[in-house]
């Protein structure tokens, strides 16, 4: 049994350690800004003809990141992709799903300051905001785990003789998590933890504001042994704001069928 | 989604707290919070005062580079924004509001828009009543506190709210009648914590599914019961048989 949850400490920095800590991952995080980030698709890396700018809001010419735009081709391989896992990652045991969030937090907090860095370079946030940001995200993942595990104990039912009754709470299938730039750590992996914890399969597609943020929380992800394909990571379709409506659409199909999209933004 | 969150400030609040809770709940990441302080719906009787401690605080915000930990407040997220909220400043003024601090903006460099407060702001305005999703504070004046809490309520969202006094009935008045998801009694209208404050509004605030609450993951599942005879044959095949 994981220990009782506690809300992640925010960071002092008028200790200078801690202001240290920050300079050199700001230091870090900058050598990093201009790369570029491929979609990823059940795993598997995938560049197209067309990028998507991720730029410095105080700084026009500060490249944070270039991202690779999908094609509604892809948007539907990615929800195709999402619904083939979601027929194994189902039937992972809720205790296995919890332990995966608390390890990707644990990996967070070892590296807080950099997932703070790159909000600093990416929307602008003061030390302090990006700071309560990366540790609200901790928290969801503490959180959310925790809560899987109570959803997934013996559930409270009335007693009758002759029957044995229970109660399961299942996943609903795909889910498209399109989360805002303003907390760009903290509610992305809020959504995208709440989704996965429950069994579900995610299509993430971050803010064309925010996405390098969110690329290294999936990256997190894969570190932490997420299976390839439970979280597939986007950018938006190429030429036109389509990504909601081809999602949608996409997972549409499924209606009637275990694993029909439940789209959520 | 979204909010036009007020902050109250009675007759009888500790000024300098409330002012303080103001400034941090309008300004925290340049006002672009859903649960920001768009609206300080203060009390006539101290109105004067906390115009001025307003604009005292909102003076010593610095904007710039958040590199730099000297800098409280930094950039709006992109050039759509930008124009967007100075739209709204101009706005605000054409409809007779009074620019008490910031007003101007530099898009040279970066989206940098100055921590702006508009004082004398009508109720029923346009930035009284439209999100503005940035550095920018409306200050309405109310009669009293029923006026203050008629002000507050009257919005199409309903997200945070804050109250300051020192008065117990006023705070318990606010608790039954502020309609907000997320209401705070003498702190700051952000800064929800995880399980601490399970987060969502009302109205076209949201559907009040509370972010970091027990009955957010009910959103991702659905519960499946199942009821079995006691007593049926229930037989188990032998490891290794086909079934």
């Amino acid at each position: 049994m994981p220990t009782e949850f506690r809300n992640e400490p925010l960071t002092d920095f008028s200790k200078e350690e801690n202001a240290q800590a920050m300079r050199a991952a700001l230091d870090k995080v900058k050598t990093q800004l201009g790369n570029e980030y491929p979609l990823v698709i059940g795993g598997k890396r995938i560049k197209t003809g067309a990028t998507l700018d991720s730029i410095n809001p105080v700084k026009h010419t500060e490249l944070v990141g270039k991202f690779y735009k999908a094609t509604k081709e892809l948007a539907n391989q990615a929800v195709e992709t999402a619904y083939e896992t979601f027929q194994t990652w189902r039937n992972v045991p809720a205790a296995e799903r919890a332990e995966l969030l608390f390890r990707v937090a644990a990996l967070m907090r070892e590296r807080k300051h950099e997932f703070s860095a790159w909000m600093i370079y990416e929307v602008a946030k003061t030390w302090p905001e990006a700071d309560g940001d990366t540790a609200e995200a901790i928290d969801f993942l503490e959180f959310y785990g925790r809560e899987m595990l109570r959803y997934a104990s013996d559930q409270p039912l009335v007693k009758i003789t002759g029957e044995q009754n229970h109660l399961d709470y299942i996943p609903l299938g795909v889910g498209a998590v399109i989360p805002p730039w303003n907390f760009p750590c903290a509610i992305m992996a809020g959504m995208t933890a709440a989704a996965i914890v429950t069994g579900n399969t995610v299509v993430l597609k971050p803010s064309s504001d925010a996405p390098a943020i969110a690329y290294k929380f999936f990256e997190l992800l894969e570190e932490a042994g997420l299976p390839p394909g439970v979280v597939n990571f986007m950018q938006r379709t190429r030429g036109e704001n389509a990504t909601r409506a081809t999602l949608g659409k996409a997972c549409g199909r499924r209606d009637g069928r275990q694993g029909r999209n439940h789209c959520r933004g | 989604m979204g909010g036009k969150d007020a902050i109250i400030v009675a007759d009888d609040a500790d000024l300098e707290e409330a002012a303080a809770g103001v400034v941090q709940s309008a300004f925290g990441f340049q006002g672009q919070k859903c649960s920001a302080c768009s609206r300080a719906i203060i009390d006539a009787r101290v109105y004067d005062p906390m115009l001025e401690k307003i604009a005292e605080r909102t003076a010593k915000i610095k904007l710039g580079d958040p590199t730099d930990n000297g800098n409280t407040m930094s950039a709006v997220i992109n050039d759509k924004a930008f124009k967007t909220i100075n739209g709204y400043i101009e706005k605000g003024k054409a409809e007779g509001g009074r620019v008490i601090a910031g007003g101007g903006s530099d898009g040279e460099q970066g989206f940098f828009i100055e921590p702006t407060v508009i004082a004398d702001v009508k109720a029923g305005s346009t930035i009284e009543q439209e999100e503005i999703f940035g550095p920018v504070l409306a200050v309405i004046k109310a009669n009293d506190y029923d006026d203050a809490l008629r002000i507050a309520n009257d919005t199409q969202f309903g997200l945070t709210g804050a109250v300051y006094s020192t008065d117990e009935a006023k705070l318990d008045r606010a608790r039954n009648e502020f309609h907000v998801g997320n209401l705070y009694l003498n702190r700051k209208c952000t800064g929800a914590l995880v399980g601490v404050h399970p987060f969502g509004g009302f109205n076209m605030s949201g559907t009040d599914s509370k972010a970091g609450g027990r009955d957010y993951l009910l959103l991702f599942m659905q519960a499946k019961v199942s009821s079995e005879r006691v007593g049926a044959t229930r037989k188990r095949a032998e490891a290794g048989t086909a079934i």
